[in-house]
């Protein structure tokens, strides 16, 4: 029960942070560039502005173009309530396996491949194409991730592996923990359509791959898309800053436990994003056929890590 | 393929039955064969298993023969008869030559490891749907096949426990398989049916006359793309879990193993996504690409008898669900059959791990659908609010609705892909420009051409075909006709014999 409520409350705070989030990491950009920027708070702003919106849809299109969105949504919804952001504590039934989390990943990935492909434009099927094939090479490089975290703790579940590293320090620095993490880095750039993989801020078709999926969308269909694949960007995020520094999540229902949680959550998430968004500056977008290059780097670095693990273990 | 495979399998049994005086499995499995005779036995008889199976490089005759039977016919040859292989080998490393197979561990997984990758890169960049249905049946054989590696390579290191449990993966993995296969071909068919084509790059939008079709394919190709909560997903799961709890400090060949056979898995299961991705919207969704196309025969009614189709794809479509929600109970059966208790059902019917993990389709069901009340509640009220409005264009982009040639296609879906492993696939391209005769900058004609070959076609059984033939050629000579010349052969032989048999 104390698990449920917890797994609620970190639903709330992550769903409440991360348009936060969202501004934050545009402003620091926006700053770096020399904009003034429109705020920290606008993606609040885009959000109610966007529900208030009609939804189009257009001749030819069918259900995809509004159950894809929600499925997005809930799929994202499910993968925050999974990973460990505020507590380590989860529903016993339902353990926050890590296959099972970015089996849960990979089914917003194909809503929105689909719904790329349910209007029949050139640049939505360009769009798609290309998400799911880097949706596809990336998917190697998680497993092995994955498998490397798990070797220490004997386990796949996300919470034990993080409480596993916050008990022990010398855990975090071992060559095979370090790999893995930099390796999963690389994965949430390429999962949540950071540079250098896809550019989130582009105008130019051409060179889109998230954008030109989510093309068709409007009103309320575009928020959903939009609060999903942000809320992405936070679970994954999230994930990483937590096994990279284990420490501050709550176990139990303790008032000062769980506000240092959050605020310990909200300082990390806001941290990484700020780097991220200033390290974007100073990037650019790599060529598409030169992703797979920077994704097999990555697989190479998570294989290390299991081998790492499996000869100094 | 068939007489190769037949020709193997019967030397094998011979040998095997020599060694054991029997034809009966258990006294085969109560020889203990071992020796020169096991080995050459479990190696014919693992080409024999792997031919019926599909696996890589046996696999040629799939591709060709599935398209062209009838698509009842291909959804039994794909969910039942290539089963039978599996069945074999499971049978084969299992119970008849343990003892001779564990060496061969790396073999058995190297076929299955390769299979799954192959299988699935080929059927990714196929635009012919039962092709790629085809080549998607190699991929979860090898994925199967690979779980039997797994467990082979597990139990040689003594770790028997996660050894059950990658042998109960492959058992689930052949359940599903046969359920989404079957409603996939099915499908298939009924697009056949319907439209008189099969290639993807000619279809599209049949989600408005199809909807049963669609529905039904798109659960299989869930199942088929691992996604929860299908019995795909719980299969590979189970896999997954055995690979990463199989302890690699054992030995090297382990440590080795398991991560390479983690990784090409990985690939797999990735590239099997977009596959189905591919085949699902290309068919179903977007707009008509050619007019038979635009112009279906209506679902299940163009001819009497066909609402039957319909209510197969149905059942099959509810049965790969089925699966999925009963993983628990299922994998609980298996592993009773291996004697093994580590594999329970949890409280709510999921499937338990013990020591491992859980995974609980019910449970994780009703955390989605806790989370998706608010979102539901929240979409009622602003449906309310703002309501949708119908447009004939929402973002055009340069009129792209005004030929269904702009959109994209299954072929021009996978170019990336076929870019990315170019060195893998070797497409065959050509590029023809014609200029214009007045000016040479201005381009008059563009014609792009690729074609992507199975590799292991061209490259071993072309070779091998040659040889035979020459081979052939050569044997010919023996045979001219003379009587007295086959009489001393039939003398030669009977020597022959005879002093084989006289042989202590």
């Amino acid at each position: 029960m104390i698990a449920t409520l917890l797994v609620v409350l970190q639903v709330v705070v992550a769903t409440a942070i991360t348009p936060l989030l969202i501004g934050v990491m545009r402003q620091v950009r926006a700053r770096l560039e020399g904009r003034i920027g429109s705020g920290v708070l606008q993606p609040y702003r885009d959000v109610r502005k966007l529900l208030a919106k009609e939804p189009l849809r257009a001749e030819g299109s069918s259900i995809i173009l509004v159950a894809a969105p929600l499925v997005l949504l809930v799929s994202s919804l499910l993968v925050v309530a999974l990973v460990p952001l505020v507590t380590t504590a989860n529903i016993p039934a339902v353990p926050n396996d890590l296959f099972v989390v970015v089996s849960i990943l990979l089914i917003g990935t194909v809503a929105l491949a689909l719904l790329g492909l349910d209007a029949g434009t050139a640049f939505g099927g360009m769009g798609s194409s290309r998400h799911m094939m880097i949706a596809a090479l990336v998917e190697p490089t998680v497993l092995m991730s994955v498998y490397a975290l798990s070797i220490p703790v004997g386990s796949s579940t996300l919470s034990k592996i993080v409480v596993a590293r916050g008990a022990d320090v010398t855990r975090v620095v071992t060559p095979a923990g370090l790999l893995a993490v930099v390796a999963l880095v690389v994965v949430v750039l390429a999962e949540t359509g950071r540079l250098p993989v896809d550019n989130p801020s582009t105008h130019l078709e051409l060179t889109m791959i998230h954008e030109s999926m989510i093309l068709e969308s409007a009103g309320r269909d575009l928020a959903w898309l939009e609060v999903g694949s942000w809320l992405r960007l936070t679970a994954l995020l999230g994930l990483v800053v937590n096994l990279a520094l284990p420490w501050g999540l709550a176990d139990s229902m303790q008032p000062l436990a769980l506000l240092v949680a959050v605020v310990t959550l909200g300082v990390k998430l806001l941290v990484a994003g700020g780097v991220i968004a200033a390290a974007e500056v100073f990037m650019a977008k790599v060529r598409l056929f030169k992703v797979p290059e920077l994704l097999a780097g990555s697989f190479v670095l998570a294989f290390l890590a299991v081998t790492a693990s499996y000869l100094a273990g | 393929m068939t007489h190769l495979s037949f020709l193997s399998l019967a030397t094998g049994f011979a040998l095997v039955a020599s060694k054991a005086h029997s034809t009966t499995f258990t006294q085969i499995s109560a020889a203990q064969i071992t020796g020169p005779t096991g080995i050459a036995a479990f190696l014919l008889l693992l080409i024999g298993f792997a031919t019926k199976a599909g696996l890589v490089p046996l696999h040629v005759w799939l591709p060709r023969a599935h398209p062209e039977a009838p698509s009842h016919v291909s959804a039994v040859m794909s969910a039942a008869m290539v089963k039978l292989g599996v069945y074999g080998i499971i049978l084969l490393v299992g119970s008849w030559l343990p003892q001779v197979a564990r060496p061969f561990a790396i073999l058995v997984l190297a076929l299955g490891v390769l299979s799954g990758a192959y299988g699935i890169l080929q059927a990714s960049i196929t635009s012919d749907l039962k092709r790629l249905l085809a080549y998607s049946t190699t991929e979860n054989v090898g994925l199967a096949v690979t779980a039997v590696g797994v467990g082979m390579l597990l139990s040689n290191a003594g770790q028997d426990a996660v050894a059950t449990i990658a042998l109960v993966a492959a058992l689930l993995l052949v359940v599903s398989h046969a359920a989404f296969k079957t409603v996939l071909f099915l499908g298939a068919g009924t697009i056949l049916h319907a439209t008189g084509e099969r290639d993807l790059d000619r279809l599209g939008g049949l989600i408005r006359s199809h909807p049963v079709t669609t529905w039904t394919f798109g659960i299989a190709a869930m199942g088929a793309a691992a996604l929860p909560v299908t019995s795909g997903f719980a299969a590979e799961w189970t896999l997954l879990q055995a690979l990463v709890h199989g302890d690699g400090r054992a030995n090297t060949t382990l440590a080795l193993a398991l991560p390479v056979t983690l990784g090409l898995m990985a690939l797999t299961i990735g590239l099997g996504l977009l596959t189905f991705v591919k085949a699902f919207g290309m068919a179903f969704l977007a707009r008509p690409r050619s007019e038979a196309a635009a112009t279906p025969a209506p679902e299940f009614t163009s001819k009497p008898g066909s609402a039957a189709m319909g209510v197969a794809q149905a059942i099959g479509a509810l049965s790969v669900l089925a699966l999925g929600l009963a993983v628990g109970p299922l994998a609980t059966a298996f592993s009773s059959v291996l004697g093994y208790s580590g594999i329970i059902t949890s409280e709510l019917g999921g499937l338990r791990l013990v020591t491992i993990g859980v995974l609980d389709p019910y449970a994780l069901g009703l955390v989605a659908v806790g989370l998706a009340v608010p979102v539901a509640l929240l979409v009622l009220v602003l449906r309310r609010r703002v309501p949708r409005r119908e447009t004939d264009l929402a973002w055009g982009c340069g009129g792209v609705r005004t030929s269904p040639r702009m959109e994209y296609t299954a072929t021009s879906y996978a170019e990336p892909l076929v870019r990315v492993f170019g060195e893998a696939l070797r497409p065959t391209r050509s590029l023809e420009v014609s200029h214009h005769a007045e000016d040479h900058v201005l381009e008059h004609r563009v014609a792009f051409a690729q074609e992507v070959s199975d590799i292991v076609e061209d490259r071993w059984y072309a070779p091998a075909a040659v040889w035979l033939r020459v081979a052939g050629d050569q044997a010919r000579r023996v045979q001219n006709g003379s009587i007295h010349r086959y009489l001393a052969f039939s003398f030669a032989a009977l020597v022959l014999v005879l002093v084989v048999v006289t042989l202590p």
